[in-house]
């Protein structure tokens, strides 16, 4: 039986990686990504999170951005290691799909939604 | 005059539960809304008590959301030596009646705030978890907010949690330091000045000689208070909270300086311990407005005058 997860992320190469990893995967089911800063602003986090699961025609996860800044610690991204869009020298297109209107965090508690469920 | 709006967040708390007291009395302040944090008692506890207090006070239209359990980092607190182990002293209130409303505080914030923006003050009198996180949850949050006027901090003065820190701001003083770098105009009610507007048993006297279960409950919530406050060598106890409303009710009593302050979460024997930059060391500009100082007899009085005039409106 595969394992249902969600990925917290914010994406960030290696964290595409995963995405990609995860979704290459029978024995993982991702049910959702909830998006974070960290390597990249968490609104870049999120567009690059949809553009991963078109580009993998994986669509139907949903993505819900979560916090822009950390609790007490000021900003700090990663642009000399992920570049300025959080995923090197990659091109994807803008996504066309959205994030959930429900805030990160929120997702992350009620799962699955009741919308969705 | 419109009165000033505003939404109290607390942790009743004997002090928190005068301060509900003194918004319901005073017409200057339409109290819109209460939410709860953990701070001088669990958050149920505290959700519990205000609940029981807008019971008595003929006020359980006001919505009240839930909020945190828990301070951001540190571990939880609680004070029963202080505030007795209801955390309204020796009062025997009810069981309320009264629900509070289906949404987290933190949630109930960021709604109320962003639908109506610049329009609603909030007066935080505990921790400061719920702002920190709604100011973290909604990044429009903090320009919508119109001012905050907060009980907490000791600036020459010594703490009342540890020797250097205040209990609000030690509770949680990551979350402070969110607050105080939020770029929100801030009013900060001190120690120093609050520890000089202190309830004496005749004040307490008086207000009985009005039978009302209102002047009863103030009664029996200060008894340990009091008790407390004696021990630690001070005539009466402190009105903290209410004094945070003396900025709408009577501010030509409070002397307000603006100056950058900063809490020290270094984790230190001085966390939580909160400082003003008197003499520009810092370069930084002035973050907040800080009470150092208050003509406390007359705020006394004031305060006394309401409790009376909302005592004689419930009588017995």
């Amino acid at each position: 039986m595969s394992k249902r997860i969600l990925i917290d992320t914010d994406p960030g190469i290696d964290d595409a990686l995963a995405i990609l990893l995860a979704l290459a995967s029978p024995e993982v089911t991702m049910e959702g990504i909830t998006t974070i800063h960290g390597n990249c602003s968490v609104d870049q986090a999120t567009i690059n999170a949809l553009s991963i699961l078109e580009l993998a025609e994986a669509k139907e996860a949903p993505v819900a951005m979560g916090f822009p800044l950390p609790l007490v610690q000021p900003s700090l991204l990663a642009a000399e290691t992920h570049g300025d869009t959080g995923l090197g020298y990659a091109k994807l297109p803008e996504p066309r799909g959205r994030p959930e209107v429900r805030h990160g965090s929120d997702f992350l508690v009620s799962t699955p939604a009741p919308d969705r469920a | 005059m419109t009165p000033t709006r505003i939404i109290i967040d607390t942790d009743p708390g004997v002090d928190d539960a005068l301060a509900v007291l003194l918004a319901l009395a005073s017409p200057e302040i339409q109290l819109e809304a209460l939410t709860t944090t953990q701070g001088n008692v669990t958050v149920e506890k505290a959700t519990r008590n205000i609940l029981s207090v807008l019971e008595l006070a003929h006020a359980s239209h006001i919505p009240v959301a839930q909020g945190s359990m828990f301070p951001l980092v540190q571990p939880l607190r609680a004070s029963d030596s202080v505030h007795g182990a209801s955390g309204i002293g020796n009062s025997k209130l009810p069981e309320p009646r009264s629900k509070p409303v289906p949404q987290h505080a933190v949630d109930y914030l960021i709604e109320r705030v962003l639908a109506e923006p610049n329009q609603i003050s909030i007066f935080p009198i505990g921790p400061l978890t719920n702002i920190a996180m709604a100011i973290r949850k909604a990044p429009g949050f903090a320009k919508a907010v119109k001012e905050f006027v907060i009980m907490g901090g000791a600036i020459h003065e010594g703490g009342n949690a540890t020797p250097l820190a205040e209990f609000n701001i030690f509770v949680d003083p990551h979350a402070a330091h969110i607050v105080f770098h939020s770029g929100i105009p801030i009013t900060l009610i001190p120690l120093d000045a609050t520890h000089k507007c202190l309830l004496e048993q005749e004040h307490v006297d008086r207000l009985l000689k009005i039978r009302s279960p209102v002047s009863r409950f103030i009664s029996e919530a200060v008894e340990v208070y009091l008790k407390s406050s004696l021990e630690r060598g001070y005539a009466g106890s402190a009105l903290h909270d209410p004094l945070t409303l003396a900025t709408i009710i009577a501010p030509e009593l409070l002397t307000l300086k603006e100056y950058y302050i900063d809490v020290d979460i270094s984790g230190g024997v001085s966390m939580g311990k909160t400082f003003a930059d008197f003499y520009h060391m810092t370069q930084k500009p002035a973050n907040m407005k800080v009470a150092l100082d208050v003509h406390a007899e007359d705020f006394i009085e004031l305060f006394l005058q309401r409790m009376e005039t909302l005592s004689q409106s419930i009588p017995d």
